[in-house]
Formats: C-alpha cells, sequence, structure tokens
C-alpha cells in the first residue's frame, strides 16, 4: 500500500512518516509541506492513500479534497475534533485522526484503508469534484467509435488535439481517435469549460494544473499556447 | 506550571534513536520560528493569523505533554477566532517554559 503525507508542519509529518514505518506494507511515496504541490503529484501519480492535515496556509486540506481529481483514500490528521463531522462529507475521507497521532490509532486508520481498498480499487475512487451544471450541452459527448456510441462527460477531457483527419479526445484514462475535426467537436462543447487555445488544441479549462511561458501543463501533456489565443486564455483564468 | 515531558516521543520512538535524535531537532528547529510569528501577528493585532500559529504551537504543547497547556491554547484559540487577545502573559509563560525543556535537550 503507497501513500503521501501533507502537513505543513515538520514535527507532524516526522510522526506520520514514523508511524508509517511501524506498518509492514505501508510504503511512504512522498511528503508535501503544502497541499499545490501534493495535487500536482497526483495528477501524474497514483497511491492508495493520503495522510492529510486539514489546517494549511492558503490551501486547507478540504480545499485538497475538493480539488484533486480523483482522490486517494484520505486520512485527515488535525489538532481540532471539531471537523470530524464536517470530514465524513467527502466520499474519499476514511478516518479522522486527532494530534498527536497515537500508534494504536493510527494503525486502525490504516486497517480501514486497507478494508476500503478492497471494497474498491484505488483508481475507481470518486471524484469529489462538484458535478459541472448542466447546460446547453449537457454534461458529456458521445463519440462514433466502430458503430458505437462511447459517452465521455465533459469533466474527464483533458485536451482534445487534431490530428490530420481525425481527433485524439484524450482523459486522464484513455485517448480516444474519432473521425472528425476540431472545428466540429468545438461546437458541441461549452464555452464556459473548453478553450482553444491553438490550432490543434482545445482545452479543458478545469483540468489546467499550471501555465508555464507558453505552454500549459493538463494532466500529462503540455500543450502549447498560440500567441493569438494567449489573451483569450489569461482573460478566462481567475487571475489573482 | 506543569512540566513538559517526551513520554509522546518515547511512545512514538521506542529506541529509535535516529528518531529520537533527527524529531527533537525537528522540534527545536521548528518551535522558535511558530512563536515569533505568533508574537508578531499579535504586536500587529492581527487575531487571525495569531490564531493559526496557536492552532499549530497547539500540536507541541500536546507532543510535550502539557494538558493544561492545550486546552489554554485551544481557549486560547478560540479568543482570537472571536478577535479577543485574552490570555497573551499566561500562554507567554508556555511558551517560555517550552523553549527552556527543548533548549536543554
Amino acid at each position: 500500500m503507497t501513500c503521501i503525507i501533507i502537513d505543513d508542519e515538520a514535527a507532524a509529518r516526522a510522526i506520520i512518516r514514523q508511524l508509517c514505518e511501524g506498518i509492514p506494507d505501508l510504503d511512504v511515496i512522498a511528503e508535501f509541506e503544502n497541499a499545490i504541490d501534493a495535487i500536482k503529484f497526483l495528477n501524474k501519480d497514483e497511491v492508495d492513500a493520503a495522510f492529510l492535515d486539514i489546517h494549511m496556509p492558503g490551501f486547507t486540506g478540504f480545499d485538497f479534497i475538493e480539488t484533486v481529481r480523483h482522490p486517494p483514500k484520505v486520512v485527515l490528521t488535525t489538532s481540532d475534533a471539531q471537523f470530524a463531522l464536517e470530514s465524513y462529507e467527502y466520499n474519499s475521507v476514511v478516518d479522522y485522526l486527532v494530534k498527536p497521532v497515537l500508534p494504536e490509532r493510527f494503525a486502525k486508520a490504516v486497517d480501514k484503508v486497507r478494508a476500503q481498498l478492497k471494497q474498491k480499487p484505488a483508481g475507481e475512487a470518486s471524484s469529489n469534484a462538484p458535478a459541472p451544471k448542466s447546460g446547453e450541452h449537457g454534461n458529456e459527448l458521445f463519440v462514433n467509435i466502430d458503430r458505437r456510441l462511447i459517452k465521455i462527460l465533459f469533466e474527464d477531457i483533458l485536451v482534445i488535439e487534431a490530428e490530420g483527419d481525425y481527433i485524439q479526445v484524450k482523459t486522464e484514462k484513455e485517448i480516444i481517435r474519432v473521425h472528425n475535426t476540431l472545428k466540429s467537436i468545438k461546437g458541441k462543447l461549452p464555452e464556459s469549460i473548453f478553450l482553444q487555445i491553438h490550432r490543434s488544441y482545445i482545452i479543458n479549462l478545469k483540468r489546467i494544473i499550471d501555465i508555464e511561458d507558453n505552454s500549459v501543463l493538463i494532466g500529462k501533456h503540455v500543450i502549447p499556447i498560440s500567441r493569438s489565443n494567449r489573451p483569450e486564455l489569461m482573460r478566462r483564468l481567475n487571475l489573482l | 506550571m506543569e512540566t513538559p515531558n517526551m513520554d509522546y516521543l518515547n511512545a512514538l520512538a521506542g529506541d529509535n534513536l535516529e528518531f529520537r535524535e533527527r524529531f527533537t531537532g525537528i522540534l527545536k528547529s521548528e518551535f522558535p520560528g511558530e512563536r515569533q510569528a505568533y508574537e508578531k501577528a499579535l504586536q500587529e493585532g492581527d487575531f487571525e493569523e495569531a490564531r493559526l500559529m496557536v492552532h499549530k504551537l497547539k500540536h507541541k504543547i500536546s507532543i510535550l505533554g502539557l494538558k493544561k497547556g492545550y486546552a489554554l491554547a485551544e481557549d486560547y484559540e478560540e479568543h482570537l477566532r472571536e478577535g479577543r487577545d485574552a490570555y497573551p502573559a499566561e500562554f507567554g509563560e508556555l511558551l517560555d517554559c517550552m523553549a527552556q525543556f527543548l533548549n536543554e535537550l
């Protein structure tokens, strides 16, 4: 079983790591002192569990749970008991540990994670992200592949790339190749979520991880931004 | 005033001396910065920031087995949440006690 530790306090991370080392089949893959770095990590790598502090400056543990696309099983760690009820509103939260965490209590939490992982593989964890509101486009798109209509949820689409007479619809799990044009599919997508940022690429704005120079990182894909589309992209971002 | 102790660390570390040494090093290096941030926030009248720092210090208070200190910090955190600076002297004494204990480790 793999896990990550997210806590802005070094002492707290050291305690959780020490407790993890006491569990033979539990491997700590990484530690993070803020939730943003953990989200970036989870967009590229999967783990079974996350030991997550609630109180962190800027981006809290709850913000993390609401933001990460496919959250691992989460064990919350906090110095307050007052958030216990709220925490269980999130599907991914398995247990709630009050600091300082005792070894016996930690072992129970790990047992709970293990039991839940047996019920449902980690990769199939349900998202905590709110479903997009239904608009004129609904929430999904059906594409014709080998005479079968395959449903793709808008929220699952990361990038759509033009490839000659075809387009590639890229999700986290798969790439679906469809005989169509970017112009045609663009009309089927909600403008509130999708934006063409290059003549060959339409991206899901909600799935942007970061923007650097003239490229956008979405999932594992680095997508170029054309000069003419850059102003519109910047306008659509909620910049601080 | 109650005395800090290493009961929690002893239970956690067992005979793992390497962890014990590393962990006390973390406590010693992290505590002064948190205290400083708390005091700065208090001086500036930033009660919300002071509350966040008290919350963070609360963990270390509990690690050092200070049960009364923990209850004091909980009350103080709540007062700061309401914008009231209620226990600065008493809380300051608690932090002094912790600082002295950590310095002697």
